[in-house]
């Protein structure tokens, strides 16, 4: 008020001044400014009521939405490493504990863990707190009981949060209703905070005048008068100035919020309100959140301490952090404690007990939470056409992602150890894929998984290479009567007409001719020329619908050099394409989201798992088992050493020209990969499929583990043997004589004459003999 | 004439197969092929996939087509490669009305089926059936025909 009277002080001056010269003057003016001021004035109280009101009606606070990882669903026989489950529990914030009395705590056990878990209501139901102990051995989860012994059979996780989607602002909360809120909470915040709170108008003379006595006698501010609406106002609508005006505005603001409301609303409004506590750039507002993040419980179960914990941090949720300040949590908690006794809200007795406690916070996690940046992405891009960016900015929404932690940890350290000593301007990219559901388990969009800048596993499209060859080869297989594995390609300089119209003489890799080579091993071994010549008789257009089928779109234009993969896709492209070879033939729209709740849970959305049957399954295994071959002896043989043991994958790898792109597609019976490696420049790498991309894909894969690609034949495969010089029917110990998978009825017709002779009833074998036949 | 075919069939999905699902009970005799995938699934018979199983047909025969799916779906994530589930998920669908989805997932089924005949001639019922309502008039008579030769148990 000091300056504002000074000001208005000099004005007086100045005016006497004139109205010495002209007297009558003030006495003219005096009516009309008076009416002015006064228009001004109700005016400017219109406009704030209406402030007060316009924010107060609707939606209260843009609450931003919570994206979770898929959770861990643990039950005996699931594949789970000891790194795998360390992983996931730190992605969940999960506290290694002396004991597990407490949900989010583990401890180690004998051979096992024994972890308490957190209640958590999923789309399909609420999932209770339960404490388990764990066994894993051989890399699978061996046994599954409750501490008090019981065998169960499947325990989900709460899933772990891995990001948020933040309006300008990175406030978060959890709203709670006043019902929700413990008693003794209410009355707490209150006696500490605002005594009167139910019998003033907004403002509170007496406690105004109490804290001036006060800061009068501490000659500086000790104790603030506001009340809680004040202090409701201040962080609501106004800016945390320290201004004369500012106060001014929060009092009539105050005031006014108080003719609207009644007061239980604008209690529960300012405990959803408060800020409470800092976790890296997310403020923690509203003592819901608050509960959750600093004890890990749910605000109705918190105990007396915790609760004057809480509305101790209100005063300064940094000065009072129980993390890094214990001493000065503890002293304000307890004298929080004593007005709690001292006002009747507990007693004597229930106040000095909880003084005893120890300050019952969570630990602080083990890392930082980590960032998925360009997963994030992926989810985004996804919800877009479902949901308007405000929405999910504001809305509190909970999304239900697809992300393995583990697997997305796996895949980043295997870029990051492909890549640590390579020149910093290679680029990687990966998509991990769970194949017969098609969600997008992992994603890395550059060799810095933290930096989200360019997302090159959706962005960047590059020519696949011979990662294309699978659907020229599919297309030859899907009809049985012309080709088969065994069928003999011609392998020999060819000249084709490019897409400018002239002539092109395409080469294999290693510039060899072999004059004929069997289909199994021109796409095991990558060769061009066979391709081409396959994919020609074939028509371009059909090679072309295939790819479609695969769940990919084609150029407007086909040449032939689209057979040895001048088209261009992005990784996840890629990952689609080959998670429809790896599923057998059904195609499944890749997805990162499987559900949308409201906060409380309610469903809104739900992604649900789609197939469509692209191709029939037995063509498809025919490609696969080729693939498999390509792993075994072919273009992908280097990775075998480095998985584990009896481990049968397929795969392809990719080299564009010059190098400049090195890609490698395969998977396992649940596990799909895929990595490329290139520059942002487009300048060559110097790195094959096999020599970049391959490795790091294989060590992802070493600590993923997937389960073994089934090369079992069915009812519609059957093996028949095969004379490799002449692609004729052969028999069991014929020289030259292999055995390869073919539909049922779609063996050679003609016989070699060892085959003749040496024929017996074909029999239908399964894996063991083709696998055999691998090795042979 | 469309209409007719799928109310006849209707009466006999309208509760999830529970049969079909491995380690239950009075189960019909699965084939080796199943057998092998089952080992590859999980070194055990999976309760879990059991009580999952359970609660989707629990959440279906209350009507919570969508919460029956969810479930299926978590316990496809554990056994992918389980007919009865596939099945059961293909019954869910078919009755949404999501005919097509219904169809690539009893074909889905059909695939891993192995010699469980029971689960066969289901499959070819409701792959029937879906086209018919989907329209495929010609699709629906050929898994008709493919029906008529495995109730007679003359199918190679």
């Amino acid at each position: 008020m000091a300056k504002k009277s000074s000001r208005s002080g000099r004005r007086r001056k100045q005016s006497r001044a004139s109205a010495r010269k002209r007297p009558g003057l003030i006495r003219r003016l005096l009516l009309p400014v008076l009416l002015l001021l006064i228009l001004v004035g109700v005016g400017y109280a219109l406009w704030l009521d209406h402030t007060v009101r316009d924010q107060f009606e609707g939606k209260r606070w843009a609450v931003p939405a919570t994206v979770y990882a898929r959770p861990l669903e643990l039950h005996v026989g699931r594949s789970l490493t000891p790194d795998q489950l360390e992983t996931e529990l730190d992605a969940l914030g999960y506290r290694e504990a002396g004991d597990t009395r407490r949900p989010g705590t583990w401890r180690r056990s004998g051979p096992g863990i024994e972890l308490a878990t957190r209640p958590f209501t999923f789309w399909d139901g609420p999932e209770p707190a339960q404490r388990v102990r764990l066994t894993l051995s051989g890399d699978r989860v061996s046994a599954l009981r409750s501490v008090d012994g019981r065998d169960l059979a499947l325990v989900r996780l709460d899933p772990a949060v891995i990001g948020h989607i933040y309006p300008g602002h990175r406030e978060d909360r959890l709203l709670v209703r006043l019902d929700q809120v413990p008693a003794t909470l209410v009355a707490g915040m209150l006696v500490v905070e605002d005594r009167e709170f139910f019998q003033h108008f907004g403002l509170s003379p007496s406690a105004i005048a109490r804290a001036a006595v006060a800061n009068l006698r501490a000659r500086r501010v000790v104790q603030g008068g506001s009340t809680v609406t004040q202090q409701l106002v201040k962080n609501f609508y106004l800016s945390s100035d320290r201004s004369y005006w500012r106060k001014f505005n929060e009092a009539i603001m105050a005031v006014l919020l108080e003719l609207h409301y009644d007061k239980e609303d604008i209690l529960e409004t300012y405990l959803n309100e408060v800020y409470l506590a800092q976790d890296g750039e997310r403020a923690i507002h509203g003592v819901g959140l608050a509960a959750q993040h600093l004890f890990g419980q749910e605000l109705e179960r918190l105990s007396l301490d915790q609760q004057a914990l809480l509305i101790a941090l209100v005063r300064g949720p940094s000065y009072y952090n129980p993390h890094r300040h214990p001493q000065r949590a503890i002293a304000r908690r307890n004298l929080v404690l004593d007005i709690m006794a001292e006002q009747g809200v507990i007693s004597t007795d229930q106040a000095q007990a909880a003084a005893q406690r120890p300050l019952d916070v969570l630990p602080p996690r083990r890392g930082p939470r980590e960032t998925y940046p360009a997963f994030m992405d992926l989810v985004q891009r996804h919800l877009q056409r479902d949901y308007r960016r405000e929405d999910l900015q504001s809305e509190g929404l909970r999304i239900f992602t697809t992300l393995a932690p583990s697997i997305q940890r796996a895949t980043e350290q295997a870029i990051h150890r492909g890549l640590r000593d390579r020149p910093v301007e290679l680029e990687a990219a990966a998509v991990m894929v769970d194949v017969d559901s098609g969600e997008v388990t992992a994603l890395v969009g550059g060799r810095n998984p933290r930096y989200a800048g360019f997302n090159r596993a959706l962005d960047a499209r590059r020519p696949v290479g011979s990662l294309i060859k699978p659907a020229v080869y599919l297309a030859a297989l899907d009809q049985p009567s012309r080709w088969g594995l065994g069928t003999r390609l011609e392998d020999l300089p060819l000249t084709v007409t490019d897409e400018r119209g002239r002539p092109w003489e395409p080469r294999n890799f290693d510039r060899q001719f072999r004059g004929e080579v069997l289909l199994v091993d021109a796409l095991a071994h990558s060769y061009n020329i066979p391709t081409i010549r396959l994919g020609q008789e074939l028509g371009l257009s059909t090679v072309g619908r295939v790819v479609e089928r695969l769940g990919v779109p084609t150029p407007r234009t086909l040449y032939p050099s689209y057979l040895i993969g001048t088209g261009e896709l992005s990784p996840l492209q890629v990952a689609q394409m080959y998670q429809t070879l790896a599923s057998g033939g059904y195609r499944a729209p890749l997805r990162a989201v499987r559900a949308v709740t409201e906060q409380d849970g309610t469903p809104l959305n739900r992604y649900p798992l789609a197939v469509d049957r692209a191709f029939e399954p037995a063509s498809v295994q025919l490609v696969n088992l080729a693939l498999v071959e390509a792993m075994q002896r072919g273009t992908g043989r280097s990775a075998v050493g480095a998985l584990p043991a009896g481990l049968v994958v397929a795969g392809k790898t990719g080299t564009t020209d010059e190098t400049r792109d090195s890609w490698f597609a395969g998977f396992g019976a649940d596990v799909l990969g895929v990595v490329w490696l290139g520059r942002d420049d487009n300048t060559p790498t110097g790195f094959t499929g096999s020599s970049g991309a391959l490795p790091i894909w294989t060590q992802a894969m070493a600590e993923i583990r997937p389960r073994s690609y089934s090369a079992e034949l069915g009812t519609e495969l059957e093996l028949v043997w095969v004379d490799e010089g002449t692609g004729r029917r052969s028999a069991d110990g014929c020289a030259g004589a292999r055995a390869l998978p073919y539909k049922a009825g779609a063996a050679p017709e003609e016989w070699t004459a060892c085959g003749e002779r040496h024929a017996t009833r074909q029999e239908r074998t399964g894996l063991g003999n083709w696998i055999r036949g691998l090795f042979r | 004439m469309k209409s007719m075919a799928g109310i006849a069939l209707l009466s006999g999905l309208l509760v999830l197969a529970g049969c079909a699902a491995p380690g239950a009970p009075g189960g019909p005799a699965v084939g080796d092929a199943r057998e092998e995938q089952r080992r590859e699934a999980a070194p055990q018979p999976a309760p879990a996939v059991a009580a999952l199983q359970d609660q989707a047909e629990q959440a279906s025969a209350a009507g919570e087509h969508e919460r029956a799916a969810a479930l299926l779906e978590r316990a496809l994530r554990i056994e992918p490669r389980n007919a009865g589930l596939w099945h059961n998920l293909a019954i869910v669908r078919y009755r949404d009305g999501d005919y097509r989805q219904a169809e690539s997932m009893a074909q889905r089924s059909l695939q891993h089926a192995g010699a469980n005949r029971d689960l066969e001639r289901r499959n070819w019922e409701l792959i029937a059936v879906s086209r018919e309502l989907a329209g495929d008039t010609g699709g629906a008579r050929a898994a008709r025909d493919r029906l008529a030769t495995l109730t007679a148990g003359t199918e190679q």
